[in-house]
């Protein structure tokens, strides 16, 4: 039916390139998550967000809630070591808000 | 060298990494360790760093940079990645 | 014994033969010069390298350096005959590609160079001695904190200038030489790195030398060894040196015979032949009182010294494996002078396998080190003194480390470093920053941050382009780099480690750009019907996001390679990039939108579309614009952008909706209109229809973007037909006419729904949202097109319909002048006069006047 070997057929990373422009969903290490403009990305997963919402999720002592704070950047380089997942936001449904 | 390409323009942008360091990006080099002028950080948090004016940070200790929306062609970026993506999938275009 | 880096060309056999060094050492002099970054260094390591001076000790790191270098075994350092330069060992030892460009990872390496073969050379006697020996020592010793208080050795350097036993003639020779040289800042130091020279033990050390190309023109081969016979005279620590403890006045004829060809070991060690064990013992003895730790160190049990002067059959019988029991069972002297030679050659060819406990003899060294350092900064001024102070520190700073790696390691390090740095394709790799630059050549050119970024990019070179030299050395570092990833590659090919399929672990070469794979699966391997076995949900439609942003990036890519092609001035070939749009695939079944219309609904898809008009060839736009105009009511940016879709919101269009229009508006359309401005009467006329016959006019005239396309369309059919009416047919303009009613139809009666309730001026109609503050002009300007193309009876019907908004804009004038507005108020009327004018009319905030030719 469709032609798709552009989309099967592709290593991980160019996945990542059909998010660039797109707003992505990223899972990092240290409980955090963040979501923006893809503006670029290497094979290092090395990213650089557009209008980035970081979520920090984090235990108040003696409390069991987690808890999260956000922080918002306007454009912000993420280095690839601590980045765990990319997703395509509107995929997840958890678009920048 | 995506990367180091695109920071090599950003001389003279303020910057953030997760210690919270803000100054000037000097200097950068293929692994994006840093060399940052005019540093300031937060003195209350971090006592030590008080009297530093200028600073080499190791590129891998490094979680964010945050940087200047101002300084930054978002679309050449993208146009950059996908050059990037393309040479290293094989279809690399020759020319410029 | 390439296999530890080392060369055994650099025997002495090969030696003979001359200046076979010579180019490679013009090169490493020129580099050193180049660095003038440290006066400190230059007088350091210029004088270091020109001579084989004693007095220059390097500490640990020197000795472990040698020891690593030395292979398997830590060897022992000091003697390091075939102390060939790294750089050299690295050009000649089978690594031909591969040189260890000296000059991009200058001073340090170079200068750890210098020094580990310096050291190799000033601390011959280490060698000497076993482990068991040297803690026999350790033991009778004084620790070395005693060291400071031993009694200056004053007079063995009073002579000063001229301590040796040579012919006056010979001296001042060699030290004019030196001076003339330059590399020495003043008379006394240039006749203390004579000094040094001359004390240098012979034959060794100016192989040591030699290759590294570190000794000046005027010393090569000629005077040192000789000097070196005179050594002795000095009374200097030569102890442990068995060349040393050769009675001078026999050599010193042999200096002058042997003059200027290089000298040969043979000679040396022949000489050294004629020496007795005694002897030996007794100068090493006699320094003994004035520099008491050392000498405690001769004055050892005779079977030790005579260990110590014999321990070079070690490396003589270095074949066999039990070197150490042999040498010290072999004490007699003939032995000795015979094993000496045959140390000396043994160790050229075997690259030092001798072994020996580095760490005692680095301990010695360090003492011995001390006590030399101490007899120099005895005899020096206290001005020389802090600047020779000085220059220890930095050395001793300099290779602390130095010497962990051979040169096999740094050449191995290096091609990993390299190979992830070196590209051939610099500007794709450095696109962002190529570009960036050119687009933003005009900003900021004088202020400093232009000066650090011209820096920058000046390569990551330390001396940052400053000179040329880091430009060559760049090239050739490239060269060099190309031709051993290359080799490298295609010796994995040959191994069949390359890639293999399926395969998990060592598959490919991984880069800093392209990290090694870990698992390929072959792609090609995909059966067509296996689309067929997934499950439902899993299969990828066309209209599925992922295979939308997939073609996106196909068509991003064969627009990068497009636009290259156009900068290199080849022809395009928009084939390529024609399948990849999708605009001649059409609907199918399954899909509600047209491919090429859906993708228009991604921002980046309306980014690129500006880049992909140009490239296209003619037929192909035309075929693109018709595609969009007869499908322009599915456009997303325009089914989305009607008012009439948001009644529960005021009519106001979502903010995400607007940005979106906004972005369409300059991009497709700014596209689009650029291209119809020049487009032929017929073709804008063809375009027209489409649009009215294929899409519902009422509904696209709700929305801006469809607002806008007409009136562009519109505009230019008068335009043409206004100013080349006789270029026309009457069938064109029969057609034009068809056209136009059948467009003024759709919208006859209902024309006041061009106007959106938050811009309506009517009082029964308007709505007040987040939009009423925005520009309605489009709105009036093609009220104005469609009465300007249209008879008087149209004309009529617009302005009858319009008229409560023709009023009520004049009387929101009025109102917003009383209320001092004025420049609201004028806009008002400006953009109501666009309309009006056109009828000849004009108006202002009281009345409605006829145009008057003023």
């Amino acid at each position: 039916m469709v032609d798709e070997k552009s989309v099967s057929a592709s290593e991980p990373l160019d996945l990542i390139r059909l998010c660039l422009d797109e707003q992505i969903f990223v899972k990092l290490r240290g409980n955090r998550e963040m979501t923006g403009k893809l503006h670029a990305y290497d094979s290092h997963c090395n990213i650089v967000l557009g209008d980035a919402t970081e979520t920090i999720y984090y235990l108040e002592s003696g409390s069991e809630d987690v808890k999260s704070r956000k922080e918002k950047s306007e454009l912000v380089f993420v280095r690839g070591d601590s980045v765990m997942s990319i997703a395509d936001a509107s995929n997840i449904g958890k678009t920048n808000a | 060298m995506l990367f180091f390409s695109f920071f090599k323009t950003l001389v003279d942008q303020e910057l953030k990494n997760d210690v919270k360091i803000t100054g000037t990006l000097r200097s950068i080099d293929q692994y994006l360790n840093i060399k940052l002028d005019n540093v300031q950080t937060d003195v209350a948090k971090y006592p030590h760093f008080v009297a530093v004016r200028s600073v080499f940070i190791r590129g891998s200790t490094i979680r964010y940079i945050h940087l200047n929306p101002n300084s930054v062609d978002t679309n050449l970026l993208q146009d950059a990645s996908r050059r990037e993506a393309m040479a290293s999938s094989g279809d690399k275009i020759v020319g410029r | 014994m390439s296999f530890f880096g080392f060369d055994p060309s650099g025997q002495p056999g090969h030696r003979k033969d001359g200046k076979l060094d010579l180019d490679s050492f013009q090169n490493f002099d020129d580099e050193m010069h180049s660095e003038e970054e440290d006066a400190l260094n230059d007088e350091t390591f210029g004088a270091a390298a020109d001579n084989l001076s004693k007095d220059f000790d390097f500490s640990s790191g020197s000795g472990s350096k040698l020891s690593s270098k030395g292979g398997l075994k830590p060897a022992p350092a000091p003697i390091q005959p075939n102390a060939i330069s790294y750089a050299q060992a690295a050009n000649t030892t089978g690594n031909d590609s591969l040189r260890p460009m000296e000059s991009l990872w200058n001073d340090q390496q170079q200068n750890s160079e210098v020094q580990s073969a310096q050291s190799q050379e000033t601390e011959p006697e280490k060698k000497v001695f076993s482990l068991e020996e040297i803690e026999a020592k350790m033991r009778a010793q004084p620790p070395p904190s005693q060291l400071p208080q031993l009694p200056p050795p004053q007079q063995q350097f009073s002579p000063g200038m001229n301590p040796f036993m040579l012919p006056p003639q010979a001296q001042q020779q060699l030290l004019a030489s030196a001076i003339a040289s330059g590399r020495y800042p003043d008379m006394q130091t240039a006749a203390r790195a004579v000094t040094q020279m001359l004390m240098a033990p012979p034959p060794m050390s100016q192989q040591g030398m030699m290759p590294q190309g570190m000794m000046p023109p005027p010393f090569m081969g000629y005077p040192v060894q000789p000097m070196g016979m005179g050594l002795p005279q000095q009374g200097l620590p030569q102890q442990g040196l068995p060349q040393q403890g050769l009675p001078q006045q026999g050599q010193i004829p042999q200096p002058i015979q042997q003059a200027p060809i290089q000298p040969e070991n043979g000679e040396t060690q022949r000489a050294q032949q004629h020496q007795s064990p005694l002897q030996t013992q007794e100068e090493q003895a006699a320094p003994a009182p004035e520099a008491p730790s050392v000498a405690q160190v001769q004055v050892s049990p005779p079977e030790e010294r005579l260990d110590l002067n014999s321990f070079p059959t070690i490396e003589a019988a270095s074949q066999t494996k039990s070197a150490d029991s042999s040498s010290a069972s072999s004490p007699r002297q003939p032995q000795q002078s015979h094993q000496l030679q045959q140390h000396q050659q043994g160790f050229h060819q075997q690259g030092y396998r001798g072994g020996n406990n580095y760490r005692g003899h680095h301990f010695y060294n360090q003492q011995q080190r001390q006590y030399q350092q101490r007899q120099q900064v005895e005899n020096l001024n206290p001005e020389e003194r802090s600047k020779y102070l000085a220059r220890q520190e930095k050395v001793g700073k300099i290779t602390r480390a130095s010497g962990f790696m051979n040169p096999r390691d740094k050449d191995f390090i290096t091609r990993i470093q390299l190979s992830q740095i070196v590209t051939d394709d610099p500007y794709n790799e450095d696109f962002y920053c190529q570009v960036y630059k050119v687009l933003n050549s005009s900003v900021e050119e004088n202020s400093m941050n232009y000066l650090a970024k011209k820096y920058l990019e000046q390569s990551g070179h330390r001396l940052g382009g400053r000179s040329k030299r880091a430009d060559i050395a760049l090239q050739r570092m490239q060269q060099q780099v190309s031709k051993a990833v290359s080799v490298a590659k295609e010796r994995g090919e040959r191994s069949g480690v390359l890639s293999k399929e399926g395969a998990l672990g060592k598959v490919s070469f991984g880069t800093g750009k392209r990290p090694r794979q870990l698992l390929v699966v072959n792609a090609e391997n995909k059966e067509n019907d296996e689309n067929d076995l997934l499950p439902k949900e899993y299969k990828m439609y066309r209209s599925s996001r992922s295979v939308q942003l997939s073609s996106i990036e196909s068509v991003y890519s064969e627009v990068l390679k497009l636009e290259s092609r156009e900068r290199e001035n080849e022809g395009i070939d928009d084939s390529e990039l024609w399948k990849s749009l999708q605009v001649s695939d059409g609907a199918t079944a399954e899909d509600t939108v047209d491919p090429f219309v859906a993708l228009l609904s991604f921002d980046k898809m309306m980014k690129v579309f500006t880049r992909v008009f140009p490239l296209l060839s003619a037929e192909h736009k035309i075929a693109t614009i018709e595609r969009i105009f007869s499908d322009l009511q599915k456009v997303d940016v325009v089914l989305k952008g009607s008012y009439k879709n948001y009644p529960q919101q005021n009519y106001e269009i979502p903010k995400d909706v607007r940005s979106r229009i906004e972005l369409f508006q300059i991009t497709v359309l700014k596209t689009l209109v650029l291209y119809l401005s020049d487009a032929p009467f017929a073709l804008v006329l063809h375009l027209l229809d489409s649009i009215v016959k294929k899409n519902n006019v009422l509904f696209l005239c709700t929305t801006k973007i469809g607002l806008s396309l007409i009136t562009v369309l519109i505009s230019r059919l008068e335009l043409i037909k206004q100013e080349f009416s006789k270029n026309l047919s009457a069938q064109d303009l029969s057609q034009w006419q068809q056209t136009y009613d059948s467009l003024f139809q759709c919208l006859e009666g209902r024309l006041v729904t061009v106007i959106p309730p938050y811009f309506s001026k009517d009082e029964q109609k308007s709505v007040k949202n987040g939009d009423s503050e925005g520009d309605d002009s489009y709105i009036w300007q093609f009220l104005a097109s469609l009465s300007l193309a249209g008879l008087l009876d149209h004309q009529r019907i617009i302005v009858d319909e319009v008229r409560d908004e023709i009023f009520g804009a004049m009387a929101a004038a009025k109102k917003l002048k009383t209320e001092g507005n004025v420049e609201r108020a004028e806009k008002y009327l400006n953009n109501l006069n666009l309309f009006l004018n056109v009828m000849g009319l004009k108006a202002n905030e009281d009345d409605i006047t006829e145009l008057s030719d003023e």
